[in-house]
């Protein structure tokens, strides 16, 4: 790679561009397949990505790009800006960032947004509210349920 | 329905901590099928084994009469920072009965069979999938009630499937002992007939490792020390196994199990106070060999000979392991502590709650590893 390819840009849904160091760039599979390809040229269209979301992906990824490779000793810094990086965002930006870490395939940034759902999630209402699910039991079903799972653990 | 398609879905619910499953069976019919669907259980088991190659892994521990789950994370071992031992769930009925108060465990693969102090029944649990299964104690003995059982839970690996079993045996007096063994399709006990010239002390606490249940064990006659090991496929204890060392009456030799395929035992010496710790490279019920994992002067460190009927949890990786025991202060101890204890003089105590209860206090550890494993019930 010259050096003058160093740099990318990418294109959100709402037209938003965005030049980002390569190496950034690349820790999505879909974003390094399309280079491989060379079916793009410099500025990469990411039709299913928001500006807003795109943003918070490049941050992730730049932080991620900064510190891997630089040892066991930062993994535990990284850890913890990881849990900051999701900890106050609201339903539907998580849910887009989701998408969005499916879309440009990054598995780390899927691993991490699926984890903090699941972490926020943790009663019958908050699973049928965060999760958009309706309760579609009978009640005897329901009862039933609760006999199968006589002994829980619980927190 | 959530816009997020089903593989992201169960992406997310396989990520949901053991505690909030019942709250995922309980949301709506798609996710209580989901639940218990095989693939589903395996993507789950592979985020949790992703959970211990960083060094985080969970136990169910039995404190206070009563189940805990904890999660316990020995990555800042030998780091900068101090390992955790967190609480994560306790044991509740649904059916608002009373508490239940469990006075002993056995483990295996993934099932629990709890010993309560009333002794009116004995409950297996699946805390995975929830399922439970009562099982009767009626006796095969005229001395039932005064008794004091020691239990095993185990399988007969079958053509098939496994056919779980339950092992209790008791001392009537010097010269006799009664050993009963449930089957979960019969639905029966049966006498078995067994001839012990072997003793297991009561709180000695068997360990079962796939499929059978090895205890320390003494030789009535002439005071030896080995393994014993009940066989539940052929119904019959084995010829004694070796231990690694030789231990006296007073020493300290607990069992417990490394990613349910190895056997490790911890002996600590009753005057020198220094805790060795072996595990086995091979073992099955007919021959076992050990290899070293830990040697550690506990004088300077922690100065007590811990309980003989303890329990300890071993991590391969960081050469750790997690003893549970009381605090140090054993005339009259007041807090639940766990150990960790490394290489090179590594030591750390973590208090895990006040103790609340006198009998069967001792809180007790087994490593815990989920698994949807099905309780067999009467044919």
């Amino acid at each position: 790679m010259s050096k003058s390819e160093k740099k990318i840009v990418l294109k959100s849904l709402d037209n938003e561009a965005f030049e980002v160091e390569k190496a950034v760039a690349l820790q999505s599979q879909t974003i390094w397949v399309m280079c491989e390809d060379k079916c793009v040229g410099n500025e990469i269209p990411l039709e299913n990505v928001t500006g807003q979301i795109l943003a918070k992906v490049i941050d992730y990824c730049k932080k991620h790009a900064v510190v891997d490779g630089d040892g066991d000793e930062s993994s535990e810094e990284l850890k913890n800006w990881d849990t900051e990086f999701t900890k106050n965002m609201d339903q539907s930006t998580l849910f887009n960032m989701i998408l969005a870490a499916n879309y440009l395939n990054i598995k780390s940034l899927l691993n991490l947004t699926c984890q903090a759902v699941a972490d926020k999630t943790k009663t019958i209402d908050e699973f049928h509210t965060f999760l958009n699910i309706e309760n579609n039991f009978t009640p005897e079903e329901e009862a039933q349920i609760c006999q199968e799972n006589l002994w829980a653990f619980d927190d | 329905m959530t816009n997020l398609p089903r593989v992201l879905l169960e992406d997310i619910l396989s990520r949901v901590p053991m505690t909030s499953m019942r709250a995922v069976r309980c949301t709506c019919k798609k996710w209580n099928t989901l639940s218990k669907n095989d693939n589903f259980t395996k993507l789950q088991f592979t985020q949790a084994a992703a959970g211990a190659r960083e060094c985080e892994f969970l136990a169910i521990v039995t404190m206070n009469c009563s189940l805990y789950l904890m999660n316990i994370n020995l990555h800042g071992v030998y780091n900068d920072y101090d390992p955790s031992i967190r609480l994560t769930g306790t044991v509740i009925t649904l059916d608002d009965s009373d508490r239940v108060v469990i006075s002993r465990i056995c483990h295996c693969e993934g099932l629990l069979l709890c010993t309560t102090e009333a002794y009116t029944s004995l409950a297996v649990w699946n805390p995975y999938s929830g399922q439970t299964r009562w099982i009767g104690v009626e006796s095969t003995s005229v001395h039932h009630i005064k008794l004091w059982y020691s239990h095993a839970l185990g399988y007969e690996k079958g053509k098939s499937c496994r056919i779980h079993k339950i092992l209790r045996f008791a001392r009537l007096d010097s010269e006799r002992s009664v050993h009963e063994i449930y089957d979960f399709n019969s639905d029966s006990w049966r006498v078995l007939d067994v001839t012990p010239d072997w003793d297991v002390k009561y709180e000695s606490h068997g360990l079962s490792l796939k499929g059978n249940t090895y205890w320390y064990a003494t030789d009535k006659r002439l005071g030896d020390r080995f393994l014993l090991c009940f066989d539940f496929t052929r119904e019959r204890f084995v010829p004694r196994l070796s231990l690694p060392f030789r231990s006296s009456s007073d020493d300290v030799v607990t069992l417990s199990s490394v990613r349910e395929e190895q056997l490790a035992v911890l002996y600590q010496n009753c005057h020198t106070f220094e805790m060795v710790v072996w595990v086995t490279t091979k073992i099955d019920p007919n021959a076992l060999s050990w290899s070293l994992f830990l040697v550690v002067d506990m004088r300077p460190l922690s100065g007590f000979r811990f309980y003989t009927g303890g329990s300890f949890l071993i991590d391969e990786e960081k050469t750790v392991v997690v003893v549970f025991d009381e605090d140090k202060n054993v005339n009259k101890p007041t807090r639940n502590t766990a150990y960790i204890i490394g290489e090179n003089d590594y030591y750390r105590e973590v208090d895990i709650g006040k103790i609340t209860t006198g009998k069967e206090g001792f809180p007790h550890a087994c490593s815990y590893v989920p698994s949807s494993v099905q309780i067999n019930q009467p044919a």
